[in-house]
C-alpha cells in the first residue's frame, strides 16, 4: 500500500498528540478548565480520526515517522483498516464517556478531578497510539504508556482495596511488558524488522522451536490486558475504580488494545505461514475457549454487579482472541467486528451501572429489585445492550458472533463452534435475570425492606450516554450502511493478511 | 592523536580548586561554595570543548612533563573518554549546585573541608577519564576515593563506620588493582596503556590472566560490583545527602569506565575472551542484576534502596560489558550515562526530601504528596526512565544489552534482566506509590524546599528525556565511533 | 636441599609477599577492632610495595643510581619511584583512616565494630 505522507499522516500525529496534550494541559492549567480541555480534546481526537476513515477505506495507508529510537528503527505511526477501527472506537466513545464523566464526577463528588481527567486524556491518547502504531516498538511504547496512564485511575478512590488493586494491575501489567519486550528485542535480532506486516515476517525464522517460544513470549505480553485466564485476574479487582473508569478503559480502550495486540501479533507478525504446524497456536485456541467457558460460570455467581459485568467481558474478550487464533478469514473478519460491537455493548452496560450507583448507591444485582419501574430508561438501555451481548439478531452483538461461528467453521474446529454458541446463550442467563428483577419484581420477600425508596431515573449527564450507546448498539446491528463499513473495513485486512503477501 | 594541553587543563582545574578552597576557604567567609561552583563551571566548560575538538580532530593526547611515550606518563583522551568527562563534570556541576543549600544545612561551619573533598574527588575521577597510563589511573582512582571516605564520613550517627568500612574495603580493591598493573607489569615492561595493548598478545599468558583478574576484581570493588558490593549501601545511606547526591551518580560509573578501557583498549576482545574474564563479568553482572533488584525491593530506607538499585545498574553495564559485542557494549555506554542521570535526579530528591521534610523511609515520602509536585515530578521521570519506559533514557541501555544477550543466545542473562526488570517496577512504583496516592498528612512544611535543588533536578531531568528521545542520533554520532573494537 | 635452598633465595621475595598478603587479609577480615583491621590494610598495601620491588631486581644488580664512570648492572628504577607513590597514597590512606576512628570513638566511645552494623536496615 502506498504511504501517504503529509496531510493525512499529519491528521493521524495529531490524533495521539491531541489527547497526550490535553493530559498535560490538565495538570497545569487551573482546576476548573479540567473537562473543557476534555472535550475539546475528544472532539479534535474523534474528528482527525474520522477524516481518516475515507482514504483508509479507499486503500490509502497514512504513516508518519516522529522520531528515529535505535539504528534501524523508529517510533512510527502507520493507520492501516485495523488500526483505524480500534481508533475510531476509541476516540468516538470518548467523547460520550466525558459526558458521562462530567455527571459522575458531580453525582459521586469525585476529588482529585484535575488527575482524572489528566489521566484520562492521556490515556486515550496511548489507546489511540496503540492502534496506529506502525511497529513493535511503537506498539509497546505506547502499550506499556496505556498501563501507566490507566493506574491512577484504578487508584483513584484512595483506599486500601484501590491501592491493592493497582498494585496488582501494575505487576501483571507490567510484568507482562518484559515478555513482550523480550519478544520484540529477540525478533528484531532475529529478523531485523519490527514492521506490522499483513501476513507476518516471521516465517523466515526457520526453526519452530524458536516460533514457539517467539509465540509465547508474544501471547503471554499481550494476553494480561486481553484477561484470557489465567492472566485475567487483574480485571475484576480493578473495578474498585470509578465507574466512567471502567466503562471506556476496562471495557473498552485497555482491554481492547490487548485483544488488538493479538490481532496484530496473530496476523501481522506471525501470519498464516509461520503459525503452521505450531502447536502453541491449538494452545491459544484452548486456552481462550477454556476462558469463555470458566469465565460463564464465574460470571453468574457474582452478586457484585460491576464484577459481573467484568467476568462477562473476560468471556467476551476471549470470543476476539478465538476469533484471531483460529487463523481462518472469517475468524479474524468476526474478531474486528466483535471488537467494536462488544465494546459498545459493555460499556452501555457500564453506563448503566454507574448511573445506579450514582443514584441509588447500591451495588449488588440482588439489591436491584423493582428498580426498573424507577429507573426505565437505564434499566432499558442495559436490556438492549444484554440482548445485543447475547447476539440477538438485529442487534449489534450478532454481526460479530456470526462471523466468528462461520470462522470456526472454516478453520473445523466444531468445539469452538459449539462453545461460542453456547456461551452467547448462557450470556442470557447472567445477564437477562438483572432485568427480569429489575422490571418484574414478584411478590417481596417476607421482612424485606425496600433498598431504593424514593428513588428517580438518572440525572441526564448519566442517561443520555448511555441511551446514546444503547442507541448504536442497535444500529451496529441493524443499519445496513453501518454494517457494511465495518465489514468492508474487516474484509481489506483479513484479504491482505490471508491472501496477500506471504 | 593531536597532541593538545586541554586534558591537563582540564585536570588542574578541579584540583587546583581543591587547592585553592582548602587555603582560601579558611579566611574568606563563603568563598568554599563561590570557588567550587565556578571552578565546577569551568570544568564543564571544558569538558565540553574537550568533546568538541575530539569530535572534529581525534583522540587528544598530552606527555606530560614532555617525556614521550612510553617513557613518560601520557593522558589520552579518546571519543569514549570525552564522552566520560563532559558526562562526569556535567552531572557534578549539576549535583553540587543544587545542593547548595543542603550543605550549609547538614555540614554548617564545615564546607571548607567539604568543597575541598568534592573538588578532589571531581578532579580524581577526571583523571580517570583522562589518563593513559596504569598506574597513574591507580593514583586518580586512590585521590577521587580517598576523598570520598572522608565525604561519606561527614555524615551523622553511624556514618563514620560506614566510611571506615568503605575505606577498608576499597583500598583493599586498590591495592588488588595496583597488584594486577604489576603483574601486567612484570609481563611486558610497560605502564603506559597504548604500548601494553602492543605488547600484551606476546606477553607471558599466565602473568596476564592473573593480572587481568586481579584488575577485575579491584576495580570490581571500586563499582560496588556484586558481591564486592558490601560497602555501599551503608555509605550511600549515611552520607551527608549533599555528599550522597553528588558521588552516587558517578563515583561508581567511572570505575566501570576504568574496567572497560583497562579491559578492551588494553587487552582486546580476542585475548579477554580466552582469558575468561568475560564470562565471569557477565555472569557478576547478570548476579548483580538480580540480587541488587531483590534487596532494593525489601528495603525500606530510601538512600538504602537507591543504592541498591544502583547495585542492579552496574550489574546491567558489566553483562553489557561481558558480552563483548556491539550490541552489548553500546548499552553498557549508554547505561552509564542514563544511570548517572537518573541516581543524580534521584539521590537529590532523597536529599531534598531529607531535608526539607524529614523523610528517610519510603513510606514516608507521602509527606511530599502535593507539596513538592515538582520534585515529584524529576521523580516520576528518574523512576520511569529507571524501569526502563521508553522514550526515556534508561529504555534504550537495557534494550541493547537485551538485544545482545539475545544475539549470543544467553537466556540466562535474558532472564537475569527480566527479573530485574520486575524487580526495579515493584520498588520504583513504591516510592511512585507513596508519593502520589497515599494519604498526605495534616502537618507539612510549606514550599518545596531549596529551589536550587529542585531546578538541579529538573535540568537532570530534562537530561533524561532528552537522552532518551535523541537517542538514536547519540548512538550513532557519539556511541558507536566510541566504542572499542568488538564483535559483531 | 640446595635446590630448596635456591628456590628460597630467588623466590623468596614473592613468598614473602604472599605470607604478608594472606596476613594482611586475616587481619582485615577477622577483627572486630577497627585499628587492627587497619593494620592489616597497611600490611596488605606493604605486600603490594614488595611485589613491586622485587619484580624490579636483576640478578647480581645494584641499587638503582648511576654513578658516572661506574658500569653495573642496575635494579628496574620504575618500580621503586612507582612505589615511592604507592607508599604515600598507603600512608595518606593512614590518616584518613586513623582521622574517621577518631571519629568513630567520639560518636560510640570504642573501636571496635559493633554487634549489629551501623545503618542495617529493618523491613
Amino acid at each position: 500500500m502506498t504511504p501517504v505522507p503529509g496531510y493525512e499522516g499529519v491528521l493521524a500525529g495529531m490524533a495521539v498528540a491531541i489527547p497526550l496534550a490535553a493530559g498535560a494541559l490538565i495538570l497545569v492549567t487551573p482546576k476548573r478548565f479540567a473537562e473543557a480541555w476534555s472535550y475539546l480534546a475528544a472532539a479534535g481526537a474523534v474528528t482527525c480520526v474520522a477524516m481518516l476513515l475515507g482514504p483508509v477505506l479507499d486503500g490509502a495507508r497514512p504513516e508518519l515517522q516522529v522520531l528515529r529510537l535505535v539504528p534501524g528503527l523508529a517510533l512510527a505511526i502507520r493507520v492501516d483498516a485495523l488500526g483505524l477501527t480500534f481508533g475510531l472506537l476509541a476516540s468516538g466513545l470518548w467523547v460520550i464517556t466525558t459526558v458521562y464523566s462530567s455527571g459522575y464526577a458531580r453525582a459521586d463528588h469525585m476529588k482529585n478531578r484535575p488527575r482524572y481527567f489528566a489521566s484520562f486524556a492521556a490515556s486515550v491518547g496511548a489507546a489511540i497510539g496503540v492502534a496506529f502504531a506502525g511497529n513493535l516498538l511503537t506498539f509497546f511504547l505506547f502499550y506499556e504508556a496505556l498501563t501507566l496512564a490507566t493506574y491512577p485511575l484504578v487508584v483513584h478512590k484512595e483506599t486500601e482495596k484501590a491501592f491493592a488493586a493497582g498494585r496488582r494491575y501494575l505487576l501483571f501489567a507490567l510484568g507482562s511488558g518484559l515478555a513482550l519486550l523480550t519478544a520484540i528485542a529477540w525478533t528484531w535480532s532475529l529478523t531485523g524488522s519490527l514492521d506490522f506486516t499483513p501476513g507476518g515476517f516471521l516465517h523466515a525464522v526457520a526453526s519452530p522451536g524458536t516460533r514457539t517460544a517467539l509465540f509465547v513470549l508474544f501471547l503471554l505480553g499481550v494476553s494480561v490486558k486481553s484477561a484470557v485466564m489465567p492472566l485475567h485476574a487483574w480485571l475484576p479487582a480493578a473495578m474498585v475504580a470509578p465507574t466512567p473508569v471502567s466503562a471506556l478503559l476496562h471495557a473498552v480502550a485497555v482491554v481492547k488494545a490487548g485483544v488488538f495486540g493479538v490481532m496484530r501479533v496473530m496476523a501481522f507478525v506471525f501470519g498464516p505461514a509461520s503459525l503452521e504446524g505450531l502447536a502453541a497456536q491449538q494452545g491459544l485456541v484452548a486456552m481462550a475457549a477454556a476462558t469463555i467457558v470458566v469465565g460463564s460460570l464465574i460470571a453468574v455467581r457474582q452478586d457484585n454487579l460491576k464484577r459481573r459485568l467484568a467476568y462477562s467481558t473476560v468471556v467476551h474478550l476471549s470470543f476476539i482472541v478465538l476469533g484471531a487464533a483460529l487463523v481462518a478469514p472469517l475468524g479474524l473478519i468476526g474478531s474486528m467486528i466483535h471488537m467494536v460491537n462488544h465494546g459498545l455493548a459493555k460499556i452501555t452496560l457500564f453506563f448503566c451501572a454507574g448511573a445506579i450507583y450514582a443514584t441509588t448507591h447500591l451495588e449488588n444485582v440482588s439489591d436491584l429489585r423493582g428498580l426498573g419501574r424507577r429507573m426505565p430508561w437505564t434499566f432499558g438501555a442495559f436490556a438492549v445492550a444484554s440482548l445485543g451481548l447475547v447476539g440477538i439478531p438485529g442487534l449489534s452483538g450478532f454481526v460479530g458472533k456470526f462471523f466468528l461461528s462461520r470462522g470456526a467453521v472454516e478453520a473445523g474446529d466444531m468445539v469452538a463452534l459449539g462453545i461460542m454458541l453456547g456461551a452467547s446463550l448462557f450470556t442470557a442467563t447472567y445477564l437477562l435475570p438483572i432485568v427480569q428483577i429489575a422490571f418484574f419484581p414478584g411478590p417481596p420477600a417476607p421482612g424485606a425492606t425496600e433498598r431504593h425508596a424514593g428513588v428517580g431515573e438518572a440525572r441526564p449527564a448519566l442517561l443520555l450516554p448511555l441511551l446514546a450507546t444503547a442507541a448504536l448498539v442497535v444500529v451496529f446491528g441493524s443499519v445496513p450502511m453501518v454494517i457494511g463499513v465495518q465489514y468492508d473495513l474487516a474484509a481489506a485486512v483479513a484479504a491482505l493478511v490471508f491472501g496477500g503477501a506471504r | 592523536m593531536t597532541s593538545s594541553s586541554l586534558p591537563i587543563v582540564l585536570y588542574a582545574v578541579p584540583f587546583l580548586a581543591a587547592l585553592l578552597v582548602a587555603v582560601v576557604g579558611w579566611y574568606v567567609r563563603g568563598s568554599a561554595r563561590v570557588i567550587a561552583v565556578s571552578a565546577m563551571a569551568m570544568t564543564a566548560t571544558l569538558a565540553a570543548a574537550v568533546l568538541a575538538r575530539v569530535m572534529t580532530e581525534g583522540t587528544l593526547y598530552t606527555p606530560l612533563g614532555g617525556w614521550p611515550p612510553p617513557l613518560g606518563i601520557a593522558l589520552v583522551v579518546d571519543r569514549l573518554g570525552a564522552l566520560m568527562v563532559v558526562l562526569v563534570s556535567g552531572v557534578a556541576s549539576l549535583t553540587v549546585t543544587g545542593s547548595l543549600r543542603h550543605v550549609s544545612q547538614e555540614l554548617p561551619g564545615r564546607e571548607t573541608p567539604y568543597y575541598s573533598c568534592v573538588l578532589l574527588v571531581t578532579a580524581g575521577l577526571i583523571g580517570i577519564a583522562v589518563t593513559g597510563d596504569l598506574f597513574n589511573l591507580f593514583v586518580h582512582l586512590e585521590v577521587a576515593s580517598l576523598a570520598a571516605y572522608a565525604l561519606v564520613a561527614a555524615g551523622g550517627r553511624g556514618a563514620p563506620r560506614a566510611a571506615m568500612a568503605y575505606l577498608i574495603i576499597g583500598s583493599a580493591g586498590a591495592s588488588l588493582y595496583l597488584l594486577g598493573v604489576g603483574f601486567l607489569y612484570a609481563a611486558t615492561g610497560t605502564l603506559n596503556m597504548a604500548d601494553e595493548a602492543r605488547l600484551v598478545a606476546t606477553a607471558d599468558p599466565r602473568l596476564v590472566m592473573v593480572g587481568t583478574l586481579l584488575i577485575v576484581a579491584g576495580l570490581g570493588v571500586k563499582m560496588a560490583l556484586f558481591p564486592l558490593h558490601a560497602w555501599m549501601p551503608a555509605a550511600y545511606q549515611l552520607a551527608p545527602a549533599a555528599a550522597a547526591s553528588f558521588m552516587a551518580p558517578l563515583v561508581t560509573k567511572v570505575s566501570a569506565y576504568a574496567l572497560i578501557r583497562v579491559l578492551f583498549w588494553v587487552h582486546g576482545e580476542a585475548l579477554l575472551r580466552t582469558g575468561g574474564a568475560l564470562e565471569i563479568l557477565a555472569w557478576a553482572g547478570a548476579a548483580a542484576i538480580v540480587a541488587g533488584g531483590a534487596l532494593a525491593l525489601v528495603e525500606a530506607d530510601l538512600r538504602r534502596m537507591l543504592a541498591y538499585s544502583s547495585i542492579g545498574q552496574v550489574g546491567v553495564v558489566m553483562l553489557g560489558v561481558g558480552l563483548a559485542n556491539t550490541a552489548g557494549m553500546t548499552g553498557a555506554v549508554l547505561h552509564i550515562a542514563s544511570d548517572a542521570l537518573v541516581k543524580g535526579v534521584l539521590f537529590l530528591a532523597a536529599g531534598i526530601a531529607l531535608l526539607r521534610f524529614g523523610v528517610s523511609r519510603v513510606d514516608d515520602l507521602n509527606r511530599l504528596r502535593g507539596r513538592a509536585p515538582w520534585t515529584g515530578a524529576a521523580i516520576t521521570v528518574a523512576g520511569l526512565s529507571l524501569v526502563g519506559v521508553p522514550p526515556l533514557a534508561g529504555f534504550f541501555g537495557k534494550w541493547y544489552v537485551l538485544s545482545g544477550a539475545l544475539q549470543e543466545g544467553r537466556w540466562m542473562f535474558v532472564a537475569a534482566l527480566v527479573l530485574g526488570g520486575l524487580a526495579s517496577i515493584g520498588y520504583v512504583f513504591r516510592i511512585l506509590e507513596r508519593l502520589y496516592f497515599a494519604p498526605a498528612p495534616e502537618h507539612s512544611p510549606p514550599g518545596e524546599g531549596s529551589w536550587l535543588a529542585v531546578g538541579a533536578c529538573l535540568v537532570l531531568a530534562a537530561g533524561i528525556v532528552l537522552l532518551g528521545v535523541a537517542n538514536e542520533s547519540v548512538v550513532s554520532t557519539l556511541v558507536l565511533p566510541a566504542l572499542p573494537e568488538v564483535g559483531p | 636441599m640446595a635446590a630448596l635452598l635456591d628456590y628460597l633465595v630467588n623466590r623468596g621475595p614473592y613468598l614473602l609477599f604472599v605470607v604478608l598478603a594472606v596476613l594482611g587479609v586475616y587481619l582485615m577480615t577477622s577483627h572486630r577492632n577497627y585499628l587492627k583491621a587497619m593494620v592489616g590494610l597497611y600490611l596488605f598495601q606493604a605486600s603490594v610495595i614488595l611485589f613491586f620491588v622485587a619484580i624490579a631486581f636483576r640478578v647480581d644488580s645494584s641499587i638503582p643510581i648511576l654513578v658516572p664512570g661506574r658500569t653495573i648492572t642496575l635494579s628496574n628504577p620504575l618500580p621503586h619511584a612507582l612505589m615511592l607513590t604507592a607508599i604515600v597514597v598507603g600512608v595518606a590512606t593512614l590518616g584518613v583512616a586513623v582521622a574517621i576512628l577518631r571519629r568513630i570513638q567520639a560518636e560510640t566511645g570504642s573501636i571496635e565494630e559493633p554487634r549489629h552494623e551501623a545503618g542495617e536496615s529493618g523491613r
